[in-house]
């Protein structure tokens, strides 16, 4: 009863006229921060920073979550229309929502993003509630040996996201894994694959590449022929998901919710991830995995539900320890501390408003992003009406911006120029970007992980077994590569008995 | 007739001087101009870009002009030092020095876009950034004396966590093995956060965290701190000792925020930064806002002295990398 | 890698057998490709010089009126168009950090 007796407390704080405004603008500028790509939550929350010393510590917080959220909710709009992710969060609803896109059901693909985020971030928002500190508690238990486990793990998962020749997509994964290691060796800062140019010392950059081989290519693929104008079908059929939609979104709404939210609270998981997993149960689960990348509504409904449940997941680690999972917590970290408040196992006891008007303003964060999105489908889908010989030109310009906003630096819109080749190239033959992209988020923390957890174990192999956690994970890997052999077998079995 | 030609033309000349020197002279006392870019060689949200936009308010008024904070990460710092490192020198671009895209990073490599000595030109150094030698709750160690003689008995049996390999806390372990005469094992993570995950997770037995992540912890008793790597006692901490007052002088240093820019500045520009450095870190205003950030120490110097501090770490940085496993 | 590209190799040679060709009936315009990536390279590498609009414009024309041909008209008025919407969007509302150039706008 305390808790509602506090919730009731975040409600009364967080409707206050002043935060709500707050609130509304947060979410605002974090559609808008969100749609376009490569900007991300923490290039806004950094430029506003300076505004929030003059502003009070609740609405500060309620102001910077709000933008985190939009941004989360926006991303998947340019995913959708024109194959660009807002943000590498995204890039898994680029697959199968621009597929649908182009057969003219835009509007409940972006709908079904929507609700699905919109869902997710309420259950996920109780989670947080009850579970917050023991979650916390349980995310410290992971070391370096649980994270490279777990990252096999993500791997092996890798092979459900195959749709052609599995070989093909394991080359993929080795490119991938190969990109990674551009840049500085984690443990001796000596240079790899950097050729004495500065840019590479950080890697390849992953939004560059993202947005290179999504989106570039996609326009490279569309001009090499005439433009015929059904690239998008003129006949948008319907703007919101329909009642099949719904039932067929429901499952993969709440599955996401839960894989998103847990893989979220994990200190230092990318958002990423639970998505490539959400997509991959997704398929696994369906009744026509082939048809998965050709505009399947689960595709979409499943990893926008686990991007939004992993933000509120980071959220987790972000309040009840002070520890920041990414950029936009890192950032939502530094206001509070100039604010004098330190998030923190402390944050409860000693500024109960503060967590409770977060909590109660990131419900009602959600319902104005929903409240807002709505009405703009039917505004994004006449942008998509736009003859393509003129859209093609600003898709290219924002591809350009979005790339050279992360660091300012022109040579990432190279990066984004060569993959954008290798994007067109890869798609005349037939191999798939998303292995590619889940091996090059994978890589350089998998190796990282399995660097120190040597370094912590004295050299020994053993410690990755002999951790209770970490052995489950392999296990599960295990079983999961295995799994199309066994399925194999009994399908041959039943085949044999079924022709006696 | 001819006497009015003759004074419109006397005229002119007078107006024309007048407009000369009052140009002549505004260049010099009219800088800036226009808006000063000020480069943060890191992403945004990180300890450097918080205290440069906290105390950009100030530091404007003080220059009578406006800046603009720019982020160009990369590479640890270098690659947004290396841009203003090849800027023209009018004043006009600048970037935050630290030691870790200057000494530290010339440490590791002899490829560097800049030459550290010549490149740049060091204008001021506004505070110091400590670090601490933190251990969980629950360790056996009670302070930093106990932690030195576990270690001396059991060489390479200790873990210890730190944020980066190209980066000050890497070095401080250098030297205090070397002072205090132990071997430890370093396992570097990627940011000040994952290490003190990664301590309260009891994955490694003490760290060399950054404060802002940690402070929370050490408040609510989780962590507890042995010693502060820190010339002075931090304002948020001050009943943590030193690493000097607990006898390991040279240990006690951290990294610093200072400001520089490409070399060939003119030395009125220098000394005016210097001087609104200055008085922006003795700002009552700024000091309160700049000592809530957990391990900030203000601390300034001018451009010479921070030149002379960074380039006399360098030899010992050296030193430690040479004697890396890769590096060997 | 080296193992699985043979892998690859090998089965497409096997599928070759299946696959017919068929012909391209539409014209491949393959030289749109290059210019465009030629094109945003350049825009890339000028964009410190030259600024913001200046570069975004003259980049708009061209793919206008080069890669999918335009009137000299729309070519113009759209790029200017997008050139001042996108200012608008990135370095008002955003006053995200885009250079300036030598023009000074």
């Amino acid at each position: 009863m305390g808790v509602f007796n506090d919730l009731f407390f975040g409600f009364h704080i967080a409707l206050q006229p002043m935060n709500l405004l707050y609130c509304f603008f947060g979410v605002l500028v974090g559609t808008l921060v969100g749609v376009l790509p490569g900007v991300g939550p923490a290039a806004a929350l950094s430029l506003l920073l300076p505004m929030t010393f003059y502003v009070p510590p609740v609405s500060t917080i309620i102001l910077l979550a709000g933008i985190a959220y939009g941004a989360m909710y926006g991303g998947s709009t340019t995913s959708i229309l024109v194959n660009i992710p807002g943000e590498a969060a995204s890039v898994v609803t680029c697959l199968d929502g621009y597929q649908m896109a182009r057969k003219g059901r835009a509007g409940p693909a972006l709908g079904i993003a929507a609700f699905g985020s919109f869902i997710a971030g309420t259950i996920t928002i109780f989670f947080l509630i009850f579970l917050a500190p023991t979650l916390a508690n349980f995310a410290l238990k992971f070391g370096p040996p649980e994270y490279f486990t777990l990252m096999v793990l993500g791997l092996s998962i890798m092979v459900y996201l195959a749709r052609g020749s599995i070989v093909n997509a394991l080359i993929m994964v080795c490119f991938g894994l190969i990109l990674g290691t551009v840049g500085l060796d984690p443990m001796t800062g000596s240079p790899r694959f950097v050729y004495k140019i500065i840019t590479l010392m950080d890697g390849v950059g992953l939004i560059q590449v993202v947005i290179g081989l999504f989106g570039v290519s996609e326009v490279l693929i569309n001009v090499e022929t005439i433009f015929k104008q059904e690239i998008f079908e003129t006949k948008v059929k319907g703007l919101l998901p329909t009642r099949e939609d719904w039932r067929r979104s429901l499952g993969p709404i709440g599955r996401g919710s839960v894989i998103g939210f847990f893989l979220g609270i994990i200190p230092g998981m990318s958002v990423v991830i639970p998505t490539f997993v959400s997509y991959a149960i997704e398929k696994r689960l369906s009744k026509y995995p082939e048809k998965f990348g050709t505009g399947m509504i689960e595709a979409v409904a499943g990893p926008e539900s686990a991007n939004n449940a992993a933000s509120t997941g980071t959220l987790v680690p972000m309040l009840s320890l002070g520890i920041p999972t990414g950029a936009a917590t890192a950032l939502l970290l530094g206001a509070l501390m100039i604010h004098g408040l330190r998030p923190g196992p402390l944050l409860i006891k000693e500024s109960p408003e503060v967590f409770w008007g977060l909590v109660a303003s990131l419900y009602v964060g959600n319902a104005m992003l929903l409240v807002l999105n709505l009405p703009l489908i039917g505004l994004w889908v006449k942008i998509l009406k736009i003859p393509y010989h003129f859209l093609f030109s600003i898709i290219l310009l924002l591809c350009i911006i979005g790339s050279y906003i992360t660091n300012n630096n022109p040579y990432d819109v190279i990066i984004m120029v060569v993959f954008g080749l290798v994007g067109y190239l890869m798609k005349k033959f037939n191999y798939e970007a998303a292995p590619l992209v889940l091996a090059l988020v994978l890589g350089p923390m998998m190796e990282r992980a399995f660097q120190r957890s040597l370094l912590l174990s004295e050299g020994g192999f053993g410690i990755f077994f002999t951790r209770p956690i970490s052995a489950s994970f392999l296990i599960l890997a295990l079983l999961i590569l295995l799994s199309p052999l066994l399925l194999r077998k009994r399908r041959l079995r039943e085949d044999l008995r079924a022709g006696d | 007739m001819q006497k009015k030609i003759g004074t419109g033309r006397h005229f002119i000349l007078f107006v024309t001087l007048v407009c000369l020197l009052w140009a002549g002279s505004s260049q010099a006392q009219d800088y800036p101009a226009s808006p000063v870019q000020i480069v943060i060689p890191y992403s945004p949200g990180g300890l450097t870009d918080i205290f440069w936009r906290s105390v950009s308010d100030a530091l404007a008024s003080y220059m009578k002009g406006t800046i603009m904070m720019v982020n160009k990460p990369g590479g640890g710092g270098v690659v947004g030092t290396s841009f203003v490192a090849n800027a023209k020198p009018d004043g006009y671009t600048l970037v935050n020095i630290s030691p870790e895209a200057v000494s530290i990073a010339a440490a590791f490599t002899a490829n560097m876009p800049y030459d550290i000595e010549k490149d740049l030109t060091y204008i001021a150094k506004a505070s110091e950034v400590g670090f601490g030698i933190a251990v969980r709750d629950d360790s056996p160690f009670k302070t930093l004396e106990e932690l030195v003689a576990f270690a001396k008995a059991n060489p390479k049996k200790l873990k210890v966590a730190g944020m980066g390999i190209v980066g000050t806390p890497h070095m401080i372990m250098g030297v205090f093995q070397r002072e205090a005469n132990i071997e430890a094992t370093y396992v570097p993570f990627d940011g000040g956060s994952e290490v003190v995950v990664n301590l309260l997770g009891g994955h490694t037995d003490f760290a060399v965290v950054s404060l802002p992540p940690a402070s929370p912890h050490l408040r609510s008793g989780k962590l507890r701190m042995l010693a502060a790597c820190s010339p002075r006692r931090f304002p948020t901490f001050p009943a943590i000792p030193t690493m000097a007052e607990k006898g390991y002088k040279r240990s006690s240093f951290a990294t610093a925020l200072g400001l520089g820019g490409p070399k060939g500045l003119a030395p009125a520009i220098v000394s005016k930064w210097e001087e609104a450095i200055d008085k922006t870190m003795k700002d009552p205003k700024v000091i309160s806002i700049v000592e809530k950030i957990d391990g900030v120490v203000i601390d300034f110097k001018g451009g010479e002295d921070y030149r002379k501090e960074l380039m006399a770490n360098f030899p010992v940085f050296k030193e430690i990398v040479s004697t890396l496993p890769g590096k060997k | 890698m080296l193992i699985l590209s043979l892998v690859a190799l090998f089965q497409s040679m096997a599928r070759k057998k299946k696959v017919e060709k068929t012909a391209p009936q539409e014209l491949f315009r393959w030289w749109n490709i290059a210019i465009i990536l030629a094109a945003i390279t350049a825009y890339a590498l000028s964009l410190e010089k030259i600024g913001f609009l200046i570069n975004t414009f003259l980049f708009m024309c061209l793919l206008l009126k080069v890669v999918e041909p335009q009137t000299w008209k729309t070519a113009i008025i759209g790029g200017l168009i997008t050139t001042l919407a996108a200012n608008l969007v990135f370095n008002v509302v955003f006053r995200t950090q885009i250079p300036k150039g030598i023009f000074g706008f």
